[in-house]
């Protein structure tokens, strides 16, 4: 974990900013899209978020591989808990905009493919962890699953929305959001945003493991 | 053992029990059997495209789970000792690839039996099967190794493999769909080269991996 209050503090600033900015800054002006488009600011920032806290816990897995230190395996498997919980919201919120977008909450995309793939992937990865009760065993077996998963995922996340068409932006001939934001208002919140979600996220980890330490200390008192 | 003799072994080991090889054989008859009464030869190429993924995915689950369950006890700890991880899951990969290919065939022409093909270019439907069965079975080995390891739970393997399998299942289907309906070749060739990508990488990352996995 890095040291210090600055990094919570700026997310924190950059996360209050982002919230007022995106609710009363001028937006474009798309049909369909209409005012949804603010959803921008909350639905990628969560998956940025998401894709982060993923990404540590496989970094925080390969270490426990290389190092065998504790402390790694409980941060994998807390920023696995974390980047769930971001998976979760950005669902939500991307569904919400699907259904005044798209008409649907769900429609089969390859978009929507990768997210249940990632969401199921890390469900199995928790369900793994309770079928046992050897800590090193269990530390040691969740962790090679955890970077095979991540492996998988992150290829098939990359590769098959670039293969067939989907109605998500910045896929399959649907232009992203640069095209849509030509005066780069929406870049003023969407970048800030962005540092803040993924931050929030590590910041609720730091507060995950220092709970888990302070739990362990105990323990051992008694 | 370098991984050649310990695949040739596991091969020998097969072909004089044959139990798992009669069990795959009779799992294909009997689910193709009553996919084609249920079905009553009405599936167009998109149905029979998707059936076929199925059956082949559970299949192939029901063959790889148990890749690992000779290596327990005596054998396991004597493995340990005697043989390198990285030959071990080498040879592993390569009989159920072996293993898993076999079996698709013998799915793809009983079905082919059973319900006809209704679209063409068999040839080509063919190499996307065999290169999907290759790809679910480098995911299936690995995860089986992951299974055994936490205590042979076979619920288990289903939950770990089924969501890593999406990505080969997935590509391998369109691709088989748009062989079916005979598709210019430029059209399915990328679904091609992504399952084998995604096989080459599977197989890579179960390599590095699988020595963490086989220890005490």
């Amino acid at each position: 974990m890095i040291k210090g209050a600055w990094w919570k503090l700026t997310s924190a600033v950059l996360l209050l900013y982002g919230l007022i900015a995106g609710f009363s800054f001028d937006v474009p002006r798309l049909p369909i899209l209409n005012e949804s488009i603010r959803n921008l600011y909350f639905h990628v920032g969560m998956w940025f978020a998401m894709m982060a806290l993923f990404l540590g816990s496989s970094i925080y897995s390969l270490r426990y591989l290389r190092k065998g230190a504790v402390e790694d395996d409980q941060k994998a498997s807390g920023a696995a808990s974390v980047g769930m919980l971001f998976g979760i919201l950005g669902l939500l919120t991307g569904m919400l905009w699907a259904k005044f977008t798209w008409g649907a909450f769900w429609v089969n995309d390859p978009k929507l493919n990768g997210t249940a793939i990632s969401l199921l992937v890390y469900l199995a990865y928790f369900v793994l962890r309770q079928s046992m009760d050897n800590p090193t065993q269990k530390a040691r077996i969740s962790a090679v699953y955890n970077l095979f998963a991540f492996a998988i995922m992150i290829t098939f996340i990359q590769v098959l929305p670039r293969l067939t068409d989907s109605l998500h932006p910045g896929n399959g001939g649907n232009p992203a959001f640069s095209n849509y934001d030509l005066d780069s208002t929406m870049r003023l919140v969407f970048y800030p945003i962005i540092i803040g979600w993924i931050g929030l996220g590590y910041w609720i980890l730091d507060l995950r493991q220092r709970w888990k330490e302070i739990n362990t200390k105990l323990d051992d008192n008694e | 053992m370098s991984w050649i003799k310990l695949t040739q072994l596991s091969l020998l080991l097969e072909w004089r029990n044959k139990s798992a090889l009669f069990n795959s054989l009779l799992y294909s008859i009997a689910s193709t059997y009553i996919a084609s009464v249920l079905l009553t030869n009405q599936a167009g190429v998109q149905v029979w495209n998707g059936l076929l993924w199925l059956l082949l995915l559970f299949n192939a689950l029901t063959a790889c789970s148990s890749s690992f369950k000779s290596e327990t006890g005596n054998r396991y700890h004597y493995y340990l000792q005697w043989i390198r991880p990285s030959d071990l899951i080498v040879s592993k990969l390569i009989y159920n690839g072996i293993y898993c290919l076999f079996v698709s065939w013998i799915q793809w022409l009983l079905l082919f039996f059973f319900l006809g093909w209704p679209g063409g270019w068999m040839g080509w439907h063919l190499l996307c099967i065999s290169l999907g069965a290759i790809g679910l079975s480098t995911v299936l080995t690995l995860t089986a190794g992951i299974a055994a390891r936490s205590g042979n739970n076979m619920s288990l393997m289903a939950v770990l493999s089924f969501p890593l399998l999406i990505p080969t299942a997935l590509l391998g289907v369109k691709a088989s769909i748009l062989i079916g309906v005979e598709a210019e070749v430029e059209s399915f060739r990328p679904f091609l080269t992504g399952n084998a990508g995604m096989t080459l990488l599977s197989a890579a990352t179960g390599y590095l991996l699988f020595p963490y996995l086989w220890r005490d």
